[in-house]
This record gives structure tokens, sequence and C-alpha cells, in this order.
């Protein structure tokens, strides 16, 4: 079952990349998608960090390279 | 001085020179303004950069509002990269207070070439230097989709006396073109660059072998160090070949 966390990302996944129907796994990472380009991995941060009222360091942007690594970083964050 | 600054200045001008270069091949007009060294193009998001402002002490808030407001307008590019070097913490300061956000994160990485970098031959894995335009067409499509994920490069590129010093290397197991590999040479310090593999053909070493390959051709060509920026998807590979992060290379974005 997802959690609200899983819901709300994969929701701005959608917009960002425009793919509605995208289901996303923990292991999912730009190699899985081919719309997760960089130029679409910027749009993902700043969405992110508007939606979720969140800030990211540079470290944390360095390790952002899968869904489940985004996912632990925001957990940590306790998003709005 | 900070030991690191000279691996930093090597990270930040071949870089510059780089998409200088592919700049010039690719007509896209390229200008220095305001202390930093543009590629840009006016209309393209990507891959037009402001690279590495050099920014006086004691300018850097009038700098950052000044950058914002042109940003704003559309008169130099979306993204802005700072290296993280000591001169640059009240610049990157000022940037994020004027609105700007670092939305990605590059490892700034070098090391010395020495005797002991080299390629394992294999009866399985070729390798060329790619010097035809059917190859240079190859390699423009692997990185097109593997790196770029939109048609930026194309093969007639390759012809441009622009990149006399970008030489690219495949790498191919039975059909064609599986791993790709590069460098820019400046003088005595060449960077790596378009170091890729098709995710079908990932976790069998090819990506180290190709880095293998660009490094000794690169030590042929007379070069004695070497640069790059990597994600962090690669950058345990390059620790493992012996390479430092030296500066994290920060891409600026201002929303809006």
């Amino acid at each position: 079952m997802p959690t609200q966390l899983e819901i709300r990302l994969q929701n701005i996944f959608r917009e960002i990349l425009k793919l509605p129907a995208l289901e996303f796994t923990r292991g999912t990472s730009p190699s899985d998608v081919p719309e997760w380009g960089s130029l679409n991995h910027v749009r993902l941060i700043a969405a992110l960090e508007k939606e979720m009222q969140v800030r990211f360091t540079l470290d944390e942007l360095m390790e952002m390279n899968s869904v489940g690594a985004i996912l632990d970083i925001l957990e940590k964050k306790n998003p709005q | 001085m900070n030991p690191a600054s000279p691996y930093i200045d090597l990270i930040e001008n071949n870089l510059a020179d780089f998409y200088s270069a592919w700049g010039k091949a690719m007509n896209i007009p390229v200008y220095e303004q305001m202390g930093m060294r543009l590629v840009y193009a006016k209309g393209r998001a990507w891959p037009a950069f402001a690279l590495f402002p050099v920014v006086p002490e004691g300018s850097e808030s009038g700098f950052a509002a000044l950058a914002a407001e042109k940003m704003t307008t559309g008169e130099i590019p979306s993204f802005l990269i700072c290296t993280n070097r000591e001169e640059n913490k009240v610049l990157m300061n000022n940037l994020e207070n004027a609105g700007f956000r670092p939305v990605t994160v590059w490892s700034g990485m070098a090391r010395e070439l020495d005797e002991s970098v080299r390629m394992d031959e294999s009866d399985h894995f070729h390798t060329r230097q790619v010097q035809d335009p059917a190859m240079a067409a190859e390699f423009a499509q692997l990185i097109n989709r593997e790196v770029f994920r939109a048609s930026l490069l194309d093969a007639d590129y390759f012809q441009s006396p622009e990149l006399a010093s970008f030489h690219a290397f495949a790498g191919s197991l039975n059909e064609g073109i599986c791993s790709t590999s590069s460098f820019f040479s400046q003088g005595a310090t060449a960077g790596l660059y378009f170091i890729a593999t098709l995710p079908s053909r990932r976790r069998q070493g090819l990506g180290r072998r190709m880095t293998l390959l660009a490094m000794q051709e690169a030590k042929k060509h007379g070069c004695n160090k070497l640069v790059l920026h990597a994600t962090s998807a690669g950058r345990a590979l390059y620790e493992q070949i012996g390479f430092v992060e030296y500066c994290k290379l920060v891409i600026y974005w201002l929303p809006g």
C-alpha cells in the first residue's frame, strides 16, 4: 500500500514528466524512464522544493538518483 | 591558498572550454559577459549555461541581483554553474538570497596520469576511435539517448575544426556501439566526457574499460592530468580508478 508521501511524489513525477500513467517503485531511476533526463530532473527538484516546502542540501542533491533515494531524503525532512 | 585550487582551476577551465568548443561547433553563440563564460542559444534552456563567474570581492550581491534580472528577461542562460571553492562561498549565499536554487550537483574530480593506466584487452569487447561519419552518428545517437534524452549531438559536428582537441572512442560487443568515452585536451590536461553505456550492457565493467581507454589515449596524446565531473552514479567508479573529488559543481536555476 503506497504511503501518502509516495502518492504525492508520484503525482509530481507524473506532472513534470508528462506521464499521467507513470507507476514507479523505489528502485526506479533515470535509466528506467527516458523522460527523466537532466532537464526534467532539474524541474523535478524545483517542483519538490516548492510542493513539499523543503530545501535540499548539496549532499542531498548529489544522492537523488532514484525514487527510493528521493523518498528517503524527503522522509527525513518531514515535508508539509 | 587552498591546495585544491590548482585542480579546481583545471576542472573549471576544461569544462568551460569544452562547452565553448561544442557551442562553436554547433553554431551556438558563445559570449563572455559579467565575468562569466556563456554558451547560449536564445530560447534553448539546455545546454545553455553561464559558467564559473569570477566576481570581485564585495560585488557578490550586486552580481546575484544583476544575474537574476538578466535571467528573468532571458538575456543570459537559465542555468549558472559555480564550484563550491572557498572564493565562491559569499557569492553562493548571495545567489540563494536572490532566489537561485541549487538543483543539480556534480563531483569535480581529478588525478595525475601515470604509467599505471592501462585498459585490459578483451577478445569480445572491441574499441575504436571515432573517426568516420557512420561511427560518429552511432556515438551521437547513444549519447543523445542515454545522456541528453534529446537530439542535441549531430555527427556533422565531429568534423568541426572547433573540436580538434576532442577525441571520442566507441566500444562494441557483438553488434553496434554499446559504450562510449572521450577526452578534450587543453595542453597537458585532459577532461573526460560522454562516458556512457547502454542500459542493457551495464554492470559488465564496460564503463571502466572505456574510461581507462580514454585515459590511456590521453596519456599518448601527451596529457599528464585528468579532470572530470561525475554524478553520484559514476563517482564510485572514478574513485576506484584513482580520481579524487576536489570540488562540487553546483548548477543553479532561477525558478519562474
